[in-house]
């Protein structure tokens, strides 16, 4: 029996700069 | 570096929280990797820490299943592929680092203050309130040629940089407030989404609640932006009407924002991104890897996966399945759209901009307001393009040190 795991993704809120 | 049987464990710090009855959520807080475990997984790094061998470990659940359980492979896998193992037999496989959150003069209970469902509610009553007066009244309603505040070139697009900036970071610092106000800390930097450049908070800790508490803090910035750019119209509208006079550069400077704030709320809906709308997106449908999980769905089609990709993707819950299965289209569709809209607009915009700048330069000596003038604009329209590219390069080196770190310890 293999033991699997779920990988849970990083979490990185973001913001668009328009006028950048 | 090998792992034998009998070896002694080490482990880096790790918090938990039970998901549902089979399955509890665990990670290192340090480096934000989180994995999700069934309960056997959780009951073998139980009894590591507690000192049990290995091979003590095969024999009782041998006995238990009635079936061999792999216990040796199962810790390669927490030593390479999720690092929650510090040291094997007191050799260090993975160095300890240290997390260091920002602005932590920023308390809980400011965030509180800013944060609470009343505090959403206003803001979501600016916001849908200056959208209604923008769209019943449309001279408030931002368009192109807002960007442009003086017809000065050069003060239009250092005063609108200046701001842009000032109100990326203000977004950020929304995020990482709400963040803090439930108890979880954050780190801001610079990164990029596909060809765009962004500022982003990692408050990967955040997993550990249970995904409604999440909400606040992924809508912490949209709601600050919207909010403000509901201010914006109605000072406008306050100032049309005579009851507030303002002078004209100030409400030149609210339609400069005004624009930039809704260009920047309709950036978050391009979903098939990591942005704000997708984390809420993924904390509503319970995914845990939506976007890596999708690109294993479409390379499956394909035939492309090689054998670790294809447990992977198996170990995909069949709720997160079903909805990969319409996600995929909206990812399909927005890659192509997105990458189009930045080579035919953005990218000719800048060229376009670039080159009539220096023409605009050419035939004057390099100490010269308008030699110099040029130096600054074309410098300013570089800088996203700059930071896009040191960010992939950033990507691919960690990328690269990951499977070099692997090799070495796998040898």
């Amino acid at each position: 029996m293999k033991i699997q795991a779920k990988r849970v993704e990083q979490v990185r809120t973001t913001a668009e700069c328009v006028a950048c | 570096m090998n792992v034998t049987k009998d070896s002694v464990i080490e482990f880096h710090a790790l918090r938990s929280r039970p998901e549902n009855e089979e399955e509890t959520l665990i990670g290192r807080p340090d480096i934000s990797n989180y994995i999700v475990l069934p309960n056997i997984g959780i009951e073998i790094i139980e009894r590591l820490q507690s000192g049990q061998p290995i091979f003590e470990m095969e024999a009782i659940f041998e006995e238990r299943f009635g079936e061999p359980v792999d216990v040796l492979s199962f810790v390669q896998d927490l030593i390479y592929d999720y690092q929650f193992i510090h040291k094997v037999d007191g050799a260090v496989v993975n160095e300890k680092t240290e997390w260091k959150d920002h602005l932590p003069f920023l308390t809980e209970r400011l965030g509180n203050f800013f944060f609470n469902r009343f505090a959403f509610a206003l803001y979501a009553l600016l916001f849908f309130s200056g959208l209604a007066a923008a769209v019943v009244r449309t001279e408030y309603f931002p368009v192109y040629s807002d960007i442009f505040l003086s017809s000065s070139v050069t003060v239009s697009l250092v005063t609108a940089f200046l701001a842009g900036w000032f109100f990326l970071f203000l977004h950020e610092i929304a995020h990482l407030m709400a963040a803090r106000s439930l108890g979880i800390g954050s780190r801001i930097g610079l990164s990029h989404r596909l060809v765009f450049m962004v500022a982003e908070t990692n408050m990967s800790n955040i997993v550990l609640l249970p995904p409604h508490k999440r909400y606040r803090a992924f809508l912490a910035g949209m709601a600050w932006d919207g909010a403000l750019f509901g201010v914006g119209v109605w000072l406008q509208v306050l100032h049309g009407a005579g009851w507030l006079a303002l002078p004209e550069i100030v409400i030149a400077f609210l339609r400069m924002i005004n624009l930039s704030f809704l260009l920047g709320l309709g950036f978050q809906f391009l979903f098939f991104m990591q942005t704000d709308v997708y984390y809420v997106f993924t904390a509503r449908f319970n995914c845990k890897n939506l976007i890596h999980n999708t690109r294993l769905y479409l390379r499956g089609l394909r035939n492309r996966l090689d054998e670790a990709q294809q447990q992977e993707w198996e170990g995909v819950e069949e709720k997160e399945k079903r909805v990969i299965r319409w996600y995929a289209w909206f990812y399909l569709i927005g890659m192509v759209w997105a990458l189009f809209l930045f080579s035919s607009v953005t990218l000719r915009q800048a060229a376009d901009f670039i080159s009539k700048t220096y023409d605009s330069m050419a035939g004057h000596p390099v100490l010269s307001w308008p030699f110099l003038d040029g130096v600054l604009l074309i410098a300013l329209t570089l800088v996203p393009f700059s930071i896009v590219v040191w960010s992939w390069i950033r990507t691919w080196r960690e990328r690269a040190w990951k499977m070099k770190q692997r090799d070495n310890l796998t040898t």
